[in-house]
């Protein structure tokens, strides 16, 4: 048999198969991939076009309490993607000048510095990116500035968690849950929305004049929580 | 719009069956053909086909399920493209390099003396997945049949790029050992 054959022979597989791994690439890719891709290539333009992709199942909003707060999870059945004219900036293996200049950038844009942002996470997640999402001054003048900061993390449990802030805007979102009338979570008085598709959380909302967005992946409500509470407290 | 009212639009002969699949499935059949094609015009062009023959099949069939059913459709159209590109050395996506993968599976010939049921070689494919774990599958299917490149399923599954490729290693040979045992001299 040649290759080619046996190509087609397995595209005669069982389509249940074939359906459970397209979940898996739904489910895994928001986010995650896009960002990946793009941190990948580094400095990396895309330009694209905007995709809306409904997926199964009927939104609804539950309400849970895994710790102290009332959290409302609204679950999402519609997820719209969009590619973006942005680069990454990578901050690895600067000289200690660049760094220090990093970290003035970051203490304007944000209105705090990267230590104590980083103090106030839980202690336990491993960092492994640190990077700005950075964004055309104008449509084709070919000059980008940060326009969010963006910390990758790990957890205990190999979850994984990342979060983009932004002071001036809202975070660039290359992945929009589409939902309508979602319920807002109150954590220490920060209002926050809670978006669930899958094993993926999102969650939105503004302290101190910083706008955040947190995305994981295989994460608990309890340990979102959690995580809020660390950064408003 | 649900599966189930797509499929009827298509038996209903109403033409909105096109637009309700492009808004569906558009993106996803895209980027099925675009794997293994590796360009964006050719990929419209057999997703443009896919909806063609759609059409064209539905009455008779009334797929159980439809993303299945229109991925199977544009990655044969995508496939016999590729043939076609490659017959006039146009390069494709990351199909090449799949196939030299399952090259190690096969003997490279396709004489007619070697008379294999490729029903039944389905069906011992179906019961060697069934075997796997969901993301040994999924990764295995990534692969094999979307056609996905190595980095997009090591980021989908959190892996590195050689954990990925070590892993598809395994699953080729413990495919060829298993084929073997059941008597399949591929």
């Amino acid at each position: 048999m040649t290759n080619e054959k046996l190509y087609k022979v397995l595209g005669d597989i069982n389509e249940k198969y074939v359906k459970e791994a397209k979940e898996y690439r739904k489910a895994k890719n928001p986010l995650w991939l896009k960002w990946g891709a793009m941190a990948a290539c580094l400095c990396f333009a895309v330009f694209g076009i905007f995709v809306i992709q409904r997926l199964g199942g009927a939104p609804g909003t539950t309400i849970e309490q895994p710790g102290n707060s009332i959290l409302a999870v609204n679950e999402v059945d519609h997820v719209t993607r969009l590619d973006m004219d942005v680069q990454i900036s990578h901050y690895t293996d600067l000289s200690g000048d660049e760094w220090e200049t990093v970290m003035e950038a970051f203490e304007q844009a944000v209105g705090m510095s990267y230590e104590k942002f980083i103090k106030k996470l839980p202690v336990s997640y491993q960092q492994t990116a640190f990077y700005s999402v950075d964004a055309p001054t104008s449509p084709k003048s070919g000059e980008y500035v940060p326009h969010d900061y963006v910390f990758e993390f790990l957890t205990e449990d190999d979850g994984k968690v990342k979060i983009v802030i932004c002071a001036t805007a809202e975070p660039l979102r290359d992945c929009f849950f589409v939902c309508e009338n979602p319920k807002k979570s109150e954590i220490n008085g920060a209002t926050a929305l809670i978006y669930n598709v899958q094993d993926s959380f999102m969650v939105q909302f503004s302290h101190d004049n910083v706008n955040y967005d947190i995305d994981t992946c295989n994460i608990t409500l309890e340990e979102i929580e959690n995580l809020l509470t660390c950064i408003v407290s | 719009m649900d599966d189930i009212n797509i499929v009827r639009l298509y038996w209903d002969r109403n033409e909105q069956a096109i637009t309700a699949t492009a808004n569906k499935y558009g993106n996803y059949c895209i980027s099925i053909a675009k794997n293994i094609l590796g360009n964006k015009e050719d990929a419209e062009e057999c997703v443009n086909d896919t909806y063609l023959n759609a059409w064209n099949s539905m009455p008779p069939n009334r797929p159980s399920i439809l993303s299945t059913f229109l991925g199977k459709i544009v990655r044969n159209l995508s496939f016999n493209r590729y043939k076609h590109n490659t017959a006039d050395k146009r390069g494709g996506g990351e199909l090449p390099v799949v196939l030299d993968e399952l090259t190690e599976l096969v003997s490279g010939k396709d004489d007619l003396e070697q008379e294999i049921d490729l029903k039944e070689l389905v069906k011992a494919i179906d019961t060697f997945l069934d075997s796997l774990s969901p993301e040994k599958r999924s990764i295995f299917i990534s692969r094999y049949w979307f056609t996905d490149s190595i980095s997009e399923i090591a980021i989908r599954h959190g892996m590195k790029d050689g954990a990925v490729s070590m892993t598809l290693n395994r699953l080729r040979l413990k495919l060829h050992n298993y084929l073997l045992e059941r008597g399949f001299e591929l």
